[in-house]
């Protein structure tokens, strides 16, 4: 019958409805990009411009009431990834990483990533289920960051982002030494060893490529010195 | 144009676009999500050049079909598996070549979530229409669009479509019959 097959039809248009917490995310944070990409382009009147602060105004407070949930999950540290609201939290930082649009700025992105999962970490409880979740939760974050950081040559970005895994991979170190199990001890410290290598062939094939560039500079300056001789000759 | 216009826009489209996105990648809901923000961010960064004259239901909808097709091309180019396995896998794992030339025929990644005997008897018989007549009925009932929405993403009337839809609906309730 038409009826049954239009009302299954409807069931599986339910099915594949988005959820309520990521359509709020996302229009939260497309909403944030809207301000940056478009707040040069306000129309001249000043009509129209005080018209278009106005409907910022109202609708920040329409996001400060609708979508208290999203803020309060990017937010706050409390929000770990056994809360309910670690799904959102990621959403909205997925649309942000997505924004990041230089390699530079998806770096930015992840410091402030691997701040939120270090945040969330100390909250908890060593023996906590919540606490193993949470640090697995780090290290995919720093893994993220560490494979985006491959190629990136600016010295400081690199430095800001190595530092940061130093420093995680200090604590790592201290709370290894805690642990009794030495099959857990071998696989963590293999994995810091490995973590390491890779950064560190990633440092020599960009000083590899700036040793090329330089050299190749040199040799261009030489050939211009010897035309500019050989000119004045 | 305004970010009022930009959030009608967005309450307007993101649910068909989502539930398109969704069906495409075998309802996978993270990878949904992740390409759904990736085709709203486009939109928004090109909403200035778009053209008021023309359909924001048919732009959208370009937008995404073409994003979904860049994915699985990528995709498939990183899994080094060739158009002619992906044809062989088609029967066996719809998952594997969902959208990978035609994003808009959605029933091979349906197949992949259904739990319900008879909604997936009904996706069954739906694939075995013409491409066009899946093409209908996925836009109205899957999706959720109205006619006149279908009539411009598919450049047609939006009498035709009425018309077309209500004979595929036919085809599909006889189908069922046999």
């Amino acid at each position: 019958m038409s009826w049954l097959n239009k009302y299954n039809l409807f069931q599986l248009k339910k099915k594949a409805n988005p959820t309520k917490e990521f359509r709020n995310a996302l229009w939260y944070k497309l909403s944030e990009h809207y301000d940056s990409v478009y707040q040069n382009s306000v129309p001249e009147r000043n009509f129209g411009f005080a018209v278009l602060r106005y409907s910022a105004v109202a609708l920040s407070l329409v996001l400060a009431l609708t979508m208290g949930t999203g803020v309060y999950a990017y937010s706050s540290s409390d929000v770990s990834s056994v809360h309910p609201l670690f799904p959102v939290k990621r959403t909205l930082e997925k649309v942000e990483k997505k924004l990041a649009k230089t390699p530079a700025q998806k770096t930015t992105f992840n410091l402030k990533q691997l701040d939120r999962r270090r945040a969330e970490l100390a909250k908890l409880d060593e023996a906590s289920e919540a606490h193993t979740k949470a640090a697995e939760a780090l290290d995919e974050a720093e893994e993220e960051g560490i494979k985006d950081l491959e190629g990136i040559n600016s010295p400081e970005v690199r430095s800001n982002f190595i530092q940061k895994i130093s420093e995680s991979d200090l604590q790592n170190i201290a709370s290894i030494q805690k642990n009794t199990d030495s099959k857990l001890v071998n696989e963590k410290v293999q994995k810091i060893k490995k973590r390491w290598q890779k950064l560190s062939e990633d440092q020599e094939k960009i000083t590899e490529t700036q040793m090329e560039l330089q050299t190749k500079l040199h040799e261009n300056i030489n050939e211009k010195e010897v035309e500019i001789s050989s000119f004045e000759n | 144009m305004s970010k009022k216009d930009f959030s009608k826009f967005y309450n307007q489209h993101f649910n068909k676009i989502y539930r398109f996105v969704f069906f495409r990648v075998g309802a996978k809901r993270e990878l949904a999500e992740d390409l759904t923000s990736a085709i709203f961010i486009k939109a928004l960064e090109h909403f200035e050049d778009f053209d008021e004259e023309k359909s924001r239901s048919a732009w959208i909808f370009t937008i995404a079909h073409n994003h979904l097709v860049n994915y699985f091309r990528d995709n498939a180019k990183k899994k080094e598996i060739s158009i002619d396995e992906m044809a062989e896998n088609l029967e066996t794992s719809a998952e594997e070549v969902v959208g990978f030339n035609r994003p808009e025929l959605l029933v091979d990644g349906l197949k992949t979530i259904l739990q319900n005997d008879t909604q997936r008897e009904l996706l069954l018989i739906l694939s075995k229409l013409s491409e066009d007549k899946q093409q209908l009925v996925t836009f109205k009932y899957l999706l959720g669009y109205n006619y006149a929405e279908i009539a411009e993403i598919l450049k047609m009337t939006e009498t035709a479509v009425k018309v077309a839809t209500h004979r595929a609906m036919k085809e599909l309730k006889e189908s069922i019959k046999k």
